[in-house]
């Protein structure tokens, strides 16, 4: 049985090698079911917030329900290609299949939660990069345990292991 | 958490439906089923429910949550989020569970989302008792059921039996009234835990119908009889309450509990003293325990006890009681003082093991707290709320089966609950038609025609009272999470049922229950809110007046005999699947019995010296055997069992019953005689005597977790 | 450490054997809240089944005269513990609020601790956790599932530890007595067992620690456990 499990550990050890090309690799192909332009939304004057609201208060960002989109998008550009693949969704009654950019692996063991972070005052940007300059939201900055350590010792954060691995 | 947070919780969880509903009023927000699209990652919201693992109707609080599933929409897969249930636990605000729950109930949520729940109605395939089954749509099925029923009907409507759980809840009112507007008989229970003989006799003494509430917590002195409260009997939650306020919950005060039991319960383990009672001689006990009493003046309340009944018990032979009962006389002499000088005694006696004579030991336990003047009284005996009076009966069920055309089925399984010899399964196999309303395929729902499978009780509402609770109590679910399949409520089931036979029927709902209730200024929402509808216990019976007037007592009628079937058996309720109900849920089966401590599996315990005798050691394979049948166990030589008494729980030994519990293990109940209790015609099931012979040591075995029966000092640790 | 982190907790708890009844309803509760992987027969009889806590019983005396001593042993969050020096990659350390965390992404599976744990309250991960669909909808988001090759124990409940503190800082007050209450402590029936802050003499782990009746699991081994047992009254 020993050779068992280390072969399974094995494979453990890989796939998280293997993680942090993955995650790169999401960013460059991105392939999102709507080619979503976070730049002009946010050119029209939305806060991040506005979509994601649970950044602030909870532990999930969250994405905008289909309906959300349709606040605006019922009357708002209907016309262009992308809106016409939001407005389907929303007929179909089905939400739109959005690939997580960021997130942390199970293996990884990290309770993430926005809001602390947000509260104090670490702008969206340190962790997601700036979005004025994305279309498609895309992974340009690397989370390591590394840069999250950096940050919470700099700002005399927890650095005990149990404040984000449990 | 208490009460003041609970509040906090479900008022934050409500504002939050209310802003996302955008401002509907505040009655759009009820029920509380938790929209899908209203449940954010990461946040939680709790919402009251109760749990319907056993009888004793708690009160409970689930933690709903996010969830992802794949489902298949026109043969594309989606990933879907939906409110999923993470966590049941008991609400702070119901009297009756007050904020703590058991180990079934935690294992709740493993039968909502049990890999083996039926997820369409579907129609037989099989031969009965094979358990196949193919899909069929709601209309078609009901329509069949349909017209069988009414054909039935208008030929004899008395050949229409329905089996239900033993709760009293708004599931029973609105079968009961289904069959009143057939013309078909009540309906029955059919489980080992349904309690009926402990119901009967508290008609019988006091008039009351329902289970009396032992007021344990202010009691000083408890003796316990034959009822394993601790253990699951009637309410375990409320007892283990009571229990804990009883020996710690009263600063300078420590309650002391004798437990008499003929096994070493959970109750008996956690007694300042266990009496190791001869199977069956619970009245005998009682009934010495009552002689002494008056012999040596400490029945307080003596004037009180009709004469005829004081009659027989200073006519019983002493010296015959005690012997029979099995305890030393020094003992039991020194326990009937303890208890009459006591400030506050109680004597609380049940039926886990049903005998024969069952009723007499109940019966007399009542006459016995009479003696001692705690009737009515706090710390004492009181009455139950009447409203718990609603709840179908198992008595006669075996009659009741043989008599009917059409069966329909809602989770009680006949097919487990009574024994092989009393050929129920040729019973069911003639039947005209069964039809299963339950959640799961089980033994029973093997043999059914057609399944027209409900929702969880966490996925549609309902109201249910619970049997033993201070003042008034009735708790109320709304539903929690949308249906994860194409299942429909019974009383919908019903109502299309009814609608096609043309009969008149409505189903009942929660708040047809509640609303004659409430107060004015109460409101359904407010009920439904906080889970249940709460009245302070106020005495609703002055110390009654018995009935009764004599008092009878009979030696246990064993089956088989004793040169060719040497050992008594009795089967018991266990801890982690009642009546055998529990055996589906991982969880249980991998709870580590509380006394030989073997998960996925429960053993035959046999006392030391049998053991000895047959050369048996824990972890062989036995078969034990009845005049009426036998099975094979594997063997846990249990050092407090009674010499000449073999037990095994209830609730391995399912032959259809998803794939936890299919096969595995064996059902001791299968192999009983059909004996039945003198009173109300349920099993006793602890009235076979069987013979053990070792198989030796096989493949499969004992397992488990902390094999050590006794300290070995400092590193013996497991 | 950092020295503004320091809080003043030292989480400890105390169990009353003269209320415990042995109901295992902790046991459940566990299971519920920590994602406990699920055993089969196969796996339990190769003494893979993975409980947090259990309720050892003990049978003290002989027939007739024979009673029962239930007693739930969980991870005893010892001061000096033994599993924490043998662990070569030290994924197993003393928090700063006393827990005796163990860090599944550090562990790599020697299971030297579960060897030098006197109470055998770690369990390894043979294999990954399989939990036939749909049961896996019941997860606990805010806990971890173990994969295969790494320990798992009691951890206090540190996900609702957490959670308190941070909603007690989120509203500028400090925690009180008792709003901390991992699973198994909230849903004992007979209130066996209390949870709290060793720290505070006022908390009612603390009163009962100190209490006449409190004893701690094989205390003369010096590993300094936070789990104080009442011990019966008679």
């Amino acid at each position: 049985m020993l050779f068992d499990w280390r072969k399974r550990r094995l494979i453990r050890f890989s796939s998280k090698g293997v993680w942090l090309i993955v995650l790169c690799a999401i960013g460059a192909m991105a392939d999102q079911p709507i080619a979503f332009p976070h730049n002009s939304h946010v050119k029209l004057g939305l806060d991040c917030l506005d979509c994601h609201i649970g950044a602030d208060t909870r532990a999930a960002a969250g994405l905008p329900s289909v309906r959300k989109c349709m606040l605006c998008h019922a009357k708002l550009a209907k016309e262009k290609p992308e809106v016409q693949k939001v407005i389907a969704y929303a007929n179909k009654g089905i939400e739109i299949p959005w690939v997580r950019v960021y997130d942390f692996p199970s293996e990884a063991h990290v309770k993430f939660r926005h809001a602390p972070h947000y509260q104090a005052g670490i702008s969206c940007s340190t962790c997601h990069g700036d979005l004025t300059k994305e279309t498609v939201a895309e992974h340009t900055v690397t989370h390591t345990m590394g840069s999250c350590l950096t940050c919470h010792r700099q700002k005399h954060a927890s650095e005990d292991c149990a404040a984000c691995h449990f | 958490m208490d009460r003041r947070d609970f509040f906090k919780i479900v008022s934050t969880a409500s504002a939050g439906v209310a802003t996302s509903a955008c401002g509907k009023k505040s009655d759009a927000l009820i029920p509380l089923l938790v929209p899908d699209h209203e449940i954010v990652p990461g946040e939680e919201q709790w919402h009251p429910s109760v749990c319907s693992e056993c009888g004793g109707g708690c009160g409970v609080i689930a933690r709903v949550m996010e969830g992802q599933r794949t489902i298949e929409r026109s043969g594309e897969k989606f990933r879907e989020r939906i409110a999923c249930v993470k966590k049941i636990e008991g609400n702070p605000l119901d009297p009756v569970s007050g904020g703590r729950l058991c180990a079934r109930g935690h294992a709740a949520l493993q039968s909502l989302y049990n890999p083996d729940r039926v997820r369409e109605p579907m129609r037989r395939t099989a031969p009965r008792g094979k358990a196949g089954f193919t899909p069929e749509p709601w209309d078609s099925a009901v329509a069949a059921v349909a017209e069988k029923l009414a054909r039935a009907r208008s030929s004899d409507p008395a050949k229409i039996l329905f089996l239900t759980r033993p709760q009293a809840s708004t599931r029973t009112l609105t079968i009961q009234r289904f069959l009143e507007s057939l013309g078909a008989p009540p309906a029955l229970s059919c489980s080992v835990a349904g309690l009926a003989v402990e119901r009967k006799a508290a008609d019988l003494v006091f008039g009351w119908r329902g289970l009396p509430r032992y007021d344990l917590g202010q009691a000083r002195y408890a003796l316990g009889v034959g009822a394993d409260f601790l253990g699951g009997w009637a309410s375990p939650v409320y007892y283990a309450r009571q229990f804990g306020q009883f020996r710690q919950g009263r600063p300078g005060i420590r309650g002391k509990l004798i437990q008499a039991e003929s096994r070493m319960s959970l109750t008996a383990g956690s007694a300042d003293e266990w009496l190791p009672l001869r199977p069956g001689s619970e009245p005998h006990l009682l009934i010495a325990i009552a002689r002494l009493l008056l012999d040596e003046k400490l029945a307080r309340n003596a004037q009180q006890l009709p004469a005829g009944v004081a009659e027989s018990i200073l006519a019983a032979n002493l010296a015959d009681l005690i012997r029979i009962s099995g305890i030393e006389e020094r003992r039991l002499r020194r326990v009937a003082r303890e208890l009459g000088e006591s400030e506050s005694p109680i004597v609380i006696a049940g039926a886990s093991i049903v005998h024969t004579n069952s009723l007499q030991s109940l019966v007399a336990a009542h006459y016995l707290n009479l003696l001692l003047g705690n009737v009515g009284r706090s710390g004492g005996v009181l009455a139950p709320q009447q409203a718990a009076a609603i709840d179908p009966v198992n008595a006669n069920v075996l009659e009741a089966l043989k008599r009917a055309q059409i069966l329909l089925l809602d989770s009680e399984n006949p097919v487990y609950s009574l024994p092989s010899a009393s050929g129920v399964m040729e019973v069911l196999g003639g039947l005209e038609m069964i039809v299963s309303f339950g959640v799961f395929v089980d033994d029973s729902v093997a043999y059914a025609d057609t399944i027209l499978p409900d929702h969880h009780t966490l996925e549609f509402g309902t109201a249910v009272v619970p049997p033993v609770a201070p003042g008034i109590a009735i708790n109320v679910a709304t539903p929690l999470v949308q249906p994860l399949y194409n299942t429909r409520p019974i009383g919908q089931t019903l109502g299309d049922i009814a609608r096609k036979m043309n009969v008149p029927f409505e189903p009942i709902g929660a708040r047809d229950l509640i609303e004659p209730q409430l107060a004015p200024g109460e409101t359904w929402d407010d009920v439904a809110r906080q889970g249940g509808l709460w009245r302070d216990g106020e005495a609703t019976e002055p110390a009654s007046k018995p009935l009764g007037e004599k008092l009878e007592w009979s030696d246990p009628v064993f089956a088989g005999a004793p040169e060719q079937f040497p050992l008594q058996f009795q089967p018991y309720p266990s801890l982690q699947f009642g009546d055998g109900r529990g055996a589906n849920l991982p969880w249980m089966q991998e709870l580590p019995d509380p006394a030989s401590s073997s998960m996925w599996g429960l053993p035959v315990e046999i006392d030391p010296q049998t053991a000895a005798r047959l050369n048996v050691n824990t972890g062989d394979w036995v078969r034990v055997e009845s005049a009426q049948g036998s099975l094979e166990a594997l063997a846990y030589v249990h050092p407090a069992a009674l010499p000449g008494v073999a037990s095994m729980g209830i609730g391995e030994g399912h032959a259809h019953y998803g794939r936890f519990a299919s096969g595995r293990g064996a059902n001791p109940l299968s192999i009983l005689a059909p004996v039945w209790e003198n009173s109300t015609n349920t099993l006793a099931f602890g009235a076979t005597r069987v013979r053990i012979t070792r198989l030796g040591r096989r493949p499969g075995e004992l397992i488990q977790f902390s094999p050590r029966d006794r300290e070995q000092g400092p590193w013996g640790y497991r | 450490m950092n020295q503004s982190n320091q809080t003043q907790h030292r989480w400890g708890m105390a169990i009353d054997s003269d209320r415990c009844t042995g109901c295992q309803a902790c046991v459940a509760a566990c299971h519920a809240e920590n994602n406990l992987p699920l055993s089969d027969a196969e796996s339990a009889a190769r003494g893979r089944a993975v409980h947090w806590i259990r309720v050892d019983r003990y049978y003290e005396g002989e027939f007739p005269d024979i009673r029962v001593k239930y007693m739930p042993v969980l991870c005893q969050h010892c001061d000096e513990a033994p599993c924490e020096p043998v662990c070569p990659v030290y994924a197993t350390y003393k928090n700063p609020e006393g827990l005796n965390v163990q860090v599944y992404n550090r562990c790599v599976g020697t299971r030297y601790c579960a060897n030098n744990c006197p109470y055998s309250v770690r369990f390894f991960n043979w294999f990954d956790p399989v939990w036939p669909s749909p049961l896996d909808l019941q997860h606990n988001p805010d806990v971890s599932i173990r994969m295969a090759g790494v320990m798992e124990k009691c951890t206090f409940c540190i996900q609702r530890i957490n959670r308190a503190e941070r909603e007690a800082k989120e509203e500028k007050r400090p925690l009180a007595d008792g709003e901390v209450q991992p699973a198994c402590v909230q849903s004992c029936p007979a209130e066996a067992m209390v949870f709290g802050d060793l720290n505070d003499p006022e908390s009612k782990v603390s009163r009962l620690a100190e209490s006449g009746r409190s004893t701690r699991l094989l205390e003369e081994l010096g590993t300094q456990p936070k789990v104080f047992y009442l011990q019966r009254a008679t």
